[in-house]
């Protein structure tokens, strides 16, 4: 499991509160895509997309963190390998 | 990679087995609990066993398989050899650990930088004849060398790596200049 990183995961909360919770995105959005006489299809796929982006912006902090992650990940794994080639 | 090792007390492998079963983040804490209750006598068998077994860490993740370079890919100067980048992100995260390892083992900065030399230098007699890759012994021999001996004081903070003159150091302040994953590309 991963560890509480506080850096990482109070910037994941609040970006995600501040692009969800403001609703920001969406917004955005239905003001620069959506306009009155525009498709049922169109407008639903703006906001599909705009909900996509809200949610997806919390994970910017998780993907940033993943690179760190992997490396010590392969660390682990070589302490791992050399305790157990040892007893 | 590494020979199996005889004459080391049970309870030291007990420890040493917790910690390397450890998830990465709690390693340090797991071998900080296991070295407090240990047997006074058996902590330096346990340093010492640390020691090597992070020694050989680092050899075993510098041999790991990696990605194909990019052609434009810049190589990571450390301790007078070029590392890959991925190499050099392996040896900087390794670098990074020991500060808290030391602590986990009631060692300062220096005098784990001190055992863990030895360790390579103990390693590398076991390993010899063994296939390691031409980097991994490389960086093994420099580790044994002087190179952790002046890089002591980085690994406690006390020196910034930039600053720094010092054997490693400037190896360890170029790995820290990655090139992006975009720039890779």
């Amino acid at each position: 499991m991963v560890k509480f990183s506080p850096l990482r995961d109070i910037s994941a909360g609040l970006i995600g509160a501040m692009s969800g919770g403001v609703g920001l995105v969406g917004v955005a959005a239905k003001k620069f895509f959506v306009a009155a006489d525009d498709s049922f299809t169109k407008r639903f796929l703006v906001g599909l997309t705009a909900t996509l982006l809200t949610g997806g912006a919390a994970l910017i902090p998780y993907l940033l963190a993943a690179p760190g992650l992997a490396t010590r990940a392969e660390l682990a794994e070589a302490r791992h390998a050399a305790v157990g080639a040892r007893y | 990679m590494g020979a199996k090792k005889s004459g080391v007390p049970a309870p030291v492998i007990a420890v040493v087995k917790a910690w390397a079963r450890a998830p990465h983040d709690d390693g340090c804490a797991v071998l900080k609990t296991g070295r407090m209750a240990l047997e006074p006598l058996l902590v330096p068998v346990l340093i010492d066993e640390v020691a090597e077994i992070t020694a050989e860490q680092l050899l075993i993740a510098l041999d790991m398989p990696q990605a194909p370079a990019a052609p434009d890919e810049k190589p990571v100067p450390f301790l007078g050899l070029e590392l890959s980048q991925q190499q050099g992100q392996r040896t900087v995260a390794w670098l990074e650990e020991q500060a808290a390892l030391g602590e986990a083992l009631g060692l300062h900065a220096e005098a784990w930088s001190k055992k863990l030399g030895a360790g390579f230098e103990r390693t590398l007699a076991v390993l010899q004849g063994r296939a390691l890759g031409d980097t991994a012994r490389a960086v093994g021999q420099g580790m044994a060398g002087d190179a952790l001996a002046n890089a002591a004081a980085g690994f406690g903070g006390a020196v910034d790596p930039r600053l720094s003159d010092k054997a490693g150091l400037r190896g360890l302040l170029a790995a820290r200049n990655f090139q992006s994953p975009k720039k890779r590309r």
